[in-house]
C-alpha cells in the first residue's frame, strides 16, 4: 500500500504550508476540481426511438450521399463557417469511418464517380437527389422527392440511398456565476444523422441518430465512438 | 405668486404624465427581434389561437419528461395572455409524435396541411430541442426550445423565435438542485422563446 501511495513531501507542502486561510483555499479548490471530475458524464448518446422499419438492410446496390454538414449558433439558429471548426475535416472522416465501418458488416457501397462522369442521365438525376436529400430526414417524403426517386430508380437498377447529416450547434463560452458559484455549461453539441432510403417508392428502410455533447473533431475518440454507434445495430441482408 | 405655483405644479403634473405614457409605449414597443415574423402577420385579427402539445426533439428519451407539457403550456398560457390573445390548449400528443428537426426547418404548406385539421386558423407549436443537467460543484441546466405561430389557412408560418434556458446553482443547494434543473431550464427556454411575441392590441 505504501509502495502504491509513496510519501511525498511537496504534495504535502502545497496543502499544509502556508497561512490557515491559505490552506482552506487550497483544500476548497481541491474539493471542486474533484466534484468537476467525479460527475462528469458520458459524451455520446443514441437515440432511443430509432423509427427504423428494419434494421436489415440490403447489402448492394448502395449509394452514399455526401454528408449535409450546417453549423448553427444555438442561440439564433445563425449559420456559422464551419472552417472555424474545421467541420470539413470533420465531415470527411465521418464519411470514410462510415464508409470502413459498413464495408466491415459486408456492405458494398457503390463508386459512383465514373458513371457521374460518363452517365448523363444519372448525372441529372444524382444531382436532383443530391439538391433535395435533406428532405430525407423529415417525416414524410415529399411529391418532388419522389418524383425525383422514380427517376434516379430508372437511371440505375433500383439503387438504395445512403443518406448522412451533421449537424453541431454551437454554444455561447462555458461561464461561472460568481453570485451563485454555479458553472454554465455551453451547451454545444452535434447531432450525426444517418438513413436508408429505397429508391423504390420512397421507403425508409432504417434510420438512427447519434448525439455527441460536443464539437466533432476528427480522429476524437468521442466521436469516432459517436460513429460506431450510429451503425452499432445495423445488419446487413438480403430484402 | 400663488398663480405661479399652479401653474408650475400643472406643468409638473402634465409632463409626469406625458413621461409615464411615453415611458409605457416604449416599454411596448421594445420587444426583442423574433428569428422571423412576416410581413402579413396582424395580431389584431388573431381571434383563438391553439396551443398544440409540445414536440420533444431530444434525442434520448428514457428520461421521462412527464411534465414537459404542463411546463411550456403554463408559460405558453401566461405570455398569450399578458398579450390579450385567447387560446385552446390541446392535449393529444399523437399530433406531434413524429415531427423532426428537418421538418420544423422548413415548415411548408404540404407538412402544415397534415399537421392538425381543425377549424381554428391559428395553431402556436413549440419544440423543445434538448436539455441537459450537469452536477458539477452545484448543478446547471441547459434547454432549448423553438415557438411557431402558424396561420394554418394560408400554410405559412407568421412568426418564430427560439429560447435559451439556463440554470445554475452553486454549492450544497445547486447540488440537492440538481434533479429540478432541468425543469428549471425548460420553463426559462419557454419563456424566453415567446418574448418577442407581438401584442393584440
Amino acid at each position: 500500500m505504501l509502495k502504491m501511495f509513496p510519501f511525498r513531501p511537496e504534495i504535502s507542502k502545497f496543502f499544509f504550508i502556508g497561512t490557515i486561510k491559505e490552506t482552506k483555499i487550497k483544500i476548497f479548490l481541491l474539493l471542486i476540481v474533484l466534484a468537476a471530475t467525479s460527475c462528469s458524464t458520458s459524451k455520446v448518446q443514441q437515440s432511443k426511438n430509432t423509427n427504423s422499419v428494419s434494421i436489415i438492410i440490403p447489402k448492394n446496390n448502395i449509394i452514399l450521399f455526401p454528408p449535409l454538414i450546417k453549423y448553427e449558433s444555438i442561440e439564433n439558429e445563425k449559420e456559422l463557417l464551419n472552417y472555424r471548426f474545421k467541420g470539413e475535416e470533420a465531415s470527411i472522416f465521418f464519411v470514410n469511418k462510415s464508409v470502413e465501418i459498413l464495408e466491415e458488416k459486408g456492405l458494398n457501397i457503390l463508386n459512383t464517380s465514373s458513371k457521374l462522369s460518363n452517365d448523363a442521365i444519372f448525372l441529372k438525376a444524382y444531382n436532383k437527389i443530391s439538391n433535395t436529400k435533406k428532405d430525407f430526414f423529415r417525416s414524410s417524403l415529399s411529391s418532388e422527392i419522389i418524383e425525383n426517386l422514380e427517376i434516379f430508380k430508372k437511371s440505375y437498377s433500383r439503387p438504395y440511398i445512403l443518406a448522412l447529416s451533421i449537424r453541431v450547434k454551437i454554444g455561447n463560452e462555458s461561464t461561472y456565476n460568481f453570485y451563485t458559484g454555479a458553472i454554465t455549461d455551453d451547451g454545444s453539441y452535434s447531432r450525426l444523422k444517418a438513413v436508408l432510403i429505397d429508391s423504390e417508392g420512397g421507403g425508409n428502410l432504417w434510420k438512427n441518430e447519434v448525439q455527441l455533447n460536443n464539437i466533432p473533431i476528427s480522429e476524437n475518440k468521442d466521436y469516432v465512438n459517436a460513429i460506431k454507434l450510429l451503425f452499432h445495430e445495423l445488419k446487413i441482408g438480403e430484402l | 405668486m400663488k398663480n405661479l405655483k399652479v401653474k408650475t405644479i400643472r406643468f409638473l403634473i402634465i409632463l409626469t404624465s406625458i413621461t409615464l405614457l411615453l415611458s409605457c409605449a416604449t416599454k411596448k414597443a421594445i420587444l426583442p427581434t423574433p428569428l422571423y415574423q412576416s410581413d402579413s402577420f396582424d395580431a389584431t385579427i388573431i381571434d383563438n389561437i391553439l396551443i398544440l402539445p409540445t414536440v420533444d426533439l431530444r434525442l434520448n428519451k428514457e428520461a421521462k419528461l412527464k411534465k414537459l407539457d404542463k411546463w411550456v403550456h403554463s408559460f405558453a398560457a401566461m405570455q398569450l395572455k399578458r398579450r390579450k390573445y385567447k387560446y385552446t390548449i390541446i392535449e393529444d400528443r399523437s399530433i406531434v409524435e413524429n415531427i423532426t428537426e428537418e421538418d420544423l426547418d422548413d415548415l411548408n404548406t404540404e407538412f402544415l396541411k397534415n399537421l392538425y385539421s381543425s377549424h381554428n386558423r391559428w395553431v402556436l407549436l413549440m419544440a423543445l430541442h434538448d436539455v441537459k443537467h450537469k452536477l458539477t460543484f452545484g448543478s446547471t441546466g441547459n434547454a432549448e426550445i423553438s415557438s411557431f405561430l402558424i396561420d394554418m389557412n394560408s400554410g405559412i408560418v407568421l412568426w418564430r423565435d427560439k429560447g435559451i434556458g439556463e440554470f445554475g446553482q452553486g454549492g450544497l443547494v445547486g447540488m440537492s438542485l440538481a434533479g429540478a434543473s432541468a425543469g428549471f431550464a425548460i420553463k426559462n427556454a419557454a419563456h424566453n422563446s415567446l418574448v418577442s411575441l407581438p401584442y393584440s392590441w
